[in-house]
């Protein structure tokens, strides 16, 4: 038996040298080649359990660096949130900056405020960080973004002023429909506003932007209001009316402008 | 490995150099150098479980495991290299073939395979 096994063992050194000294040769070659035909079906199916073990088998040993890496990543995540939230603010002012040189260029002297407190129960009126100090005075006109009215002061103190919302139901625009030209008087409801006193024979066009129209002398003249959402007419009224939608909903901004003169 | 524990010496060395001839087909190595490594490796591992591993118990298993791992690896460096020296192939680093995780992992699977191969045929 053991003298089997030696000749067993010189026998297949002996081929194994002949492939390795003859590893160019033709025959050689082909039997390479042929084996690994066979072979593909086998290494295409330990493919992938293959680079599954090489997966965990990797992430077994190194547990400790990925727990490290883990840590950093988490730090650098905390970091970057940090900066996009700063990031946000920045682009929020370069917004708002711009909105009032934009305003300026116009001839409309603002002053930017921020909006520090809200009256939440009915949005009537909210209350701004500029005051007396800053040049606000009662009677002022307040916009948002987009030349769009939100209100008038009619409060201020040293540091502080209350801005009344057109939501008010003491508050009172004289309006005008962009293209049809068709005037009226945007009146406050508490929650929401109508454009009112519009004469019986005319009827504004859904969609129609309303503007002030300064007829008033209260409020300044141009500034965008809403747009009109669905006009209504009965019979046993004088006037015709119409519900708006509001370009500046007064729950949504935290900074406005306070026009401390307008041309 | 498992031929040689249970002294079937003349299977154990051919199927062994089939196995290396298999391998040898996908590898980056000369073609016949693999076969040849599991060949004499195989020999050597005879030769110890005559000497050495005389039972099949548990820990004889493991050892037989762990030193039939380090001796595949010693054995194909070596043989590379010798084939090297007469201009067959390069010249291999002795590390290349111990300090990875390869190793490591092939130590312990061996290892259990070893067990679950031996506890399935109920020799221990």
């Amino acid at each position: 038996m053991r003298n089997n096994s030696l000749a067993i063992f010189f026998i297949l050194l002996l081929t194994s040298l002949v492939f390795i000294f003859f590893n160019q040769s033709r025959a050689v070659l082909l039997l390479k080649q042929s084996v690994n035909e066979i072979l593909k079906p086998i290494e295409i199916a330990f493919a992938k359990p293959k680079s599954w073990l090489s997966f965990w088998q990797s992430a077994f040993f190194n547990i400790k660096n990925i727990k490290e890496s883990n840590n950093r990543l988490i730090l650098e995540n905390l970091n970057l949130n940090e900066k996009l939230a700063k990031l946000s603010q920045l682009e929020e002012e370069n917004s708002l900056l711009r909105e009032k040189l934009n305003l300026s260029q116009k001839s409309i002297n603002t002053s930017l405020a921020r909006v520090i407190g809200r009256d939440f129960q009915n949005n009537r009126s909210f209350l701004i960080d500029k005051g007396t100090n800053d040049g606000i005075n009662a009677g002022m006109t307040v916009i948002s973004k987009g030349e769009t009215i939100v209100g008038r002061v009619i409060d201020a103190s040293a540091n502080t002023a209350k801005v009344q919302t057109i939501l008010d139901a003491q508050s009172r625009i004289a309006a005008i429909a962009e293209k049809s030209k068709i005037s009226g008087l945007v009146r406050g409801l508490g929650s929401d506003a109508i454009f009112d006193l519009i004469a019986k024979d005319k009827n504004p066009e859904a969609g129609e932007l309303i503007i002030s129209s300064g007829t008033d002398g209260i409020w300044p003249r141009g500034f965008v209001i809403g747009k009109i959402k669905e006009a209504k007419s009965k019979d046993n009224q004088v006037f015709n009316t119409a519900d708006i939608e509001l370009s500046a909903d007064p729950r949504d901004f935290d900074s406005v402008f306070v026009i401390l003169n307008s041309q | 490995m498992y031929l040689a524990l249970t002294k079937n010496n003349s299977k154990a060395l051919f199927f062994a150099w089939l196995g290396g001839i298999l391998t040898g087909a996908s590898s980056f190595s000369i073609f016949g150098i693999s076969g040849a490594v599991f060949l004499i490796f195989t020999a050597v591992f005879i030769v110890l479980c005559e000497t050495v591993f005389l039972n099949l118990k548990t820990g004889t298993i493991l050892f037989a495991s762990a030193i039939g791992v380090t001796l595949y690896h010693f054995t194909n460096w070596a043989t590379i290299n010798i084939f090297a020296f007469f201009k067959i192939g390069v010249f291999e680093n002795f590390g290349f073939y111990f300090a990875n995780l390869g190793f490591l992992s092939e130590l312990i699977f061996t290892a259990l395979l070893m067990l679950a191969i031996f506890k399935i045929k109920n020799k221990i």
